[in-house]
């Protein structure tokens, strides 16, 4: 599986677009669901997701097909969904306020009891600035370092663990409250 | 008792402490509930993150981004054969530009001879200004391409003006066999 992606990641990156498809097929639900994470609604996080598939495909060439292609793409999306909350002016970190349009989607079928837990989780990610959001993201989804964290959005790595520890405060607190 | 500060604690559950300073911690966790009981909840914070299930695409978003690559591709393509007529076009141009002031200036040295009633010094000197024609440039087998039939500017002629048809054809037959390929889909 992984050398078909690496084959099908070097025919990418010499324009296939078929091998491109194949590409996107296999990873376009983990990118929406970051861009989901970070942006709060379907349609946004389906134009976002589109929009880190073609920065992608022209970035490909300098991509090293002997990484694994999942986490570039995620990083990819991130700095997508960052673009698109400054473009909005959501990145303010006293803005608490949900996204536009953005409500906890239904997941997949499963017990009932999870399902209200993943959709409190939603709710009370989505209540969190932005900056918060993405830090939580990048350690929690996505497994990044501090470091990677850093580098992944560009912001000193002091600033990325401050957000990242409040964040986790501010939604320890919260959980705390609904429960 | 002296607390650990938030930024260790988180350090230590995102396991990024140097080993002497993670049993430092350790030891004072062990000895104080209310440092505990702070991490507990960070820990059931990273235990509540990690069970949040993932939502399934409502449809597949492959094929709207591939339009999209494929139009980019396309008028790519498009401008780089239009670009490369266009050069060899322009190149068709000034050769012809150049051979024909070179063919015309034997009549443009006649006519600054005998319209132009310049005095003599004036004249040599505008005559010097308008190129002589090389006439072995015109004669089969002439340096520097030296082929017996064809003379140095009949290869010329030749050359660019096959490259321009072979690019022509085949650049915009491809392009339109690929054109028309899409529209059948």
């Amino acid at each position: 599986m992984i050398s078909d992606e690496r084959e099908l990641a070097r025919h990418a990156q010499l324009g296939d677009l078929v091998a491109f498809g194949e590409l996107m097929r296999s990873h376009q639900a983990g990118v929406f669901n970051v861009a989901y994470r970070l942006l709060g609604n379907r349609q946004d996080a389906e134009d976002a997701t589109q929009d880190s598939f073609l920065r992608a495909y022209r970035s490909f060439p300098s991509f090293d097909p002997v990484r694994p292609l999942g986490p570039w793409l995620k990083k990819i999306a991130v700095n997508v969904c960052l673009n698109r909350l400054e473009r909005k002016g959501e990145l303010a970190l006293d803005d608490e306020s949900p996204p536009e349009g953005c409500e906890p989607l239904p997941g997949p079928e499963e017990e009932t009891e999870t399902r209200e837990l993943s959709d409190r989780i939603r709710r009370e990610l989505l209540r969190l600035p932005s900056r918060y959001r993405v830090a939580i993201e990048l350690r929690h989804f996505q497994e990044l370092s501090y470091a990677e964290m850093a580098e992944a959005i560009n912001r000193p790595i002091d600033i990325v663990k401050s957000d990242l520890f409040r964040a986790r405060r501010l939604l320890a607190a919260r959980l705390k409250e609904e429960s | 008792m002296i607390h650990l500060t938030e930024s260790l604690l988180n350090e230590y559950l995102d396991d990024a402490l140097q080993p002497p300073d993670r049993s430092r911690i350790e030891a004072h966790l062990a000895a104080c509930p209310e440092c505990r009981s702070e991490l507990n909840e960070l820990i059931e914070v990273k235990r509540i993150l990690a069970g949040l299930q993932e939502i399934p695409l409502a449809r597949d978003l492959t094929q709207p981004v591939l339009k999209r690559l494929h139009k980019q591709v396309e008028g790519s393509s498009w401008k780089l054969l239009l670009g490369a007529q266009f050069g060899i076009a322009l190149g068709l141009i000034t050769y012809l530009a150049i051979t024909s002031l070179s063919i015309l200036n034997v009549h443009l040295q006649n006519l600054v001879r005998s319209i132009l009633s310049l005095p003599t010094l004036v004249q040599n000197d505008v005559l010097r200004i308008i190129p002589s024609p090389s006439a072995d440039w015109f004669k089969p087998g002439a340096f520097p391409l030296s082929i017996p039939i064809l003379s140095n500017h009949a290869v010329i002629w030749l050359v660019l003006g096959i490259a321009a048809a072979l690019l022509f054809l085949v650049g915009n037959f491809s392009l339109l066999r690929g054109k028309r390929r899409e529209i059948h889909k």
